[in-house]
């Protein structure tokens, strides 16, 4: 068998689709920028719908990731044995409510000047030493501690996390994030108490639980925002962290005030005093 | 910000000479195809036999193409979404067309009047299977004169 070979110039261009790269990165940056806005944007809807329906160890396991980066962003050194821990547990374990029963609360007594309370998710309690040297009586001490309880039975501190929860959700599933106690870059970007900031409505929220367990523990919620009104109005130049990051208004006092009044609580009872040397660690200033 | 300049840069000087290396290439790439249109080249001659022949040779054309940070960006943008990799399909296309053009002109210089059991294998050169990618192409046949 013979054939005659005729040979012929490739004019056609078949192997090489004729779309301009230009035009056609232009549609597949698109098409990808468009699908990440998108899945952003769900992602934020979705905090919301998935805060509440966390299992309680998955909380945990979110504030165990999480401890090591707040303990470094509070400054200052952990606590552990002070005396004062206890006292403190002690202060707060009459005011865990049944929706908080199922969660360990922890309490960390961070050794800093500057008064401040807050809360990571998973039950863990920061409260420093500044703040129990600017507090004047235990209910001040029981109210923040309310309002920090609040803000834990509410979840605010996962859902202030936003579209981070789920790069956290995601590395716990894949178990990286933490390892041997240290915390990674990716933890450390995700939690951020300079900037944290829950909604007017979650203060609100929080406030008003304070409020409700200080009446449960004293029957009136007489000395219990000493605290915010010596800082709002008196002494301006001095602004403690706790009210920056907990902004508690001349507003948010007479909301308080006027939440105390439509359930017809007193806000005038005895000061329960400070145990002494609250000041100093484990209760012992010393003989100077 | 500042990242995103260095990629739009990288992006720039990447399709700026990349295209015009790819003009200039596929420009040179059908003048020979033409100047060697004479010449046959076939798949067959594994099993069955030869054409008759007074003489035989075996022929390799071999050539390495780069890709550009244009392309390997089009082609990490395709990752996330699947489809086909058109930045890519000029690339490979050169390299065969280039690597048969080789074995062919070598077998031309030597006297061949066609080429019989003609292969192409390609095979990438990359950094750890990450980056930046390179394409070998191999085309090998018989010489018949
Ligand atoms: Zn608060």
């Amino acid at each position: 068998m013979n054939m005659k070979y005729t040979p012929k110039e490739i004019t056609e261009e078949v192997n090489v689709t004729p779309t301009h790269p230009l035009v056609n990165l232009g549609y597949l940056a698109g098409t990808v920028v468009v699908s990440l806005v998108a899945i952003y944007a769900a992602m934020g809807v979705a905090v919301d719908l998935v805060v509440p329906r966390l299992s309680r160890s998955t909380e945990i396991k979110i504030g165990d990731s999480l401890l090591p980066v707040a303990q470094d962003q509070f400054g200052g050194n952990v606590l552990a044995d002070d005396t004062r821990v206890d006292y403190l547990e002690s202060l707060a374990q009459p005011l865990i409510r049944e929706e908080l029963s199922d969660l360990p609360i922890t309490i960390h007594l961070m050794d800093t000047e500057i008064a401040n309370a807050a809360i990571i998710a998973g039950g863990h309690v920061f409260v420093t030493t500044g703040l129990l040297e600017e507090s004047r009586s235990e209910n001040e001490l029981v109210f923040i501690l309310g309002h920090e309880l609040g803000h834990l039975a509410n979840r605010d501190s996962l859902k202030s996390l936003g579209r981070s929860l789920f790069l956290l959700l995601g590395s716990l599933a894949l178990g990286i994030g933490t390892q041997n106690g240290q915390s990674s870059p990716l933890l450390n970007t995700t939690l951020d108490f300079q900037s944290l900031h829950y909604s007017r409505e979650q203060e609100t929220q929080a406030d008003r639980y304070g409020m409700i367990l200080t009446i449960e523990q004293y029957g009136h919620g007489g000395y219990a925002l000493d605290f915010f009104e010596r800082h709002s109005a008196h002494e301006p130049s001095f602004i403690p962290e706790y009210v920056l990051t907990h902004p508690l208004s001349e507003n948010r006092i007479e909301a308080l005030e006027l939440f105390a009044a439509e359930n017809n609580w007193s806000l005038t009872g005895d000061l329960v005093p400070l145990p002494e040397g609250i000041e100093c660690p484990n209760f012992d200033c010393g003989n100077e | 910000m500042g990242d995103l300049i260095v990629v739009l840069i990288l992006l720039a000087i990447g399709y700026g000479f990349g295209s015009y290396a790819e003009r200039q290439h596929y420009k040179s790439i059908r003048e020979r195809e033409k100047a060697t249109l004479h010449v046959p080249i076939m798949t067959f001659g594994a099993k069955q036999s030869l054409p008759p022949a007074k003489e035989t040779a075996l022929f390799v054309g071999s050539v390495v193409v780069a890709s550009d940070y244009f392309k390997t960006f089009a082609l990490a943008l395709r990752n996330l979404v699947g489809g086909r990799v058109l930045s890519y399909e000029s690339l490979l296309d050169r390299g065969r067309r280039e690597a048969l053009l080789r074995m062919k002109e070598e077998a031309i210089a030597w006297g061949a009047t066609e080429l019989a059991n003609v292969r192409i294998n390609t095979s990438s050169l990359s950094q750890g299977g990450q980056g930046m990618i390179s394409i070998e192409v191999i085309a090998y046949g018989t010489g018949i004169r």
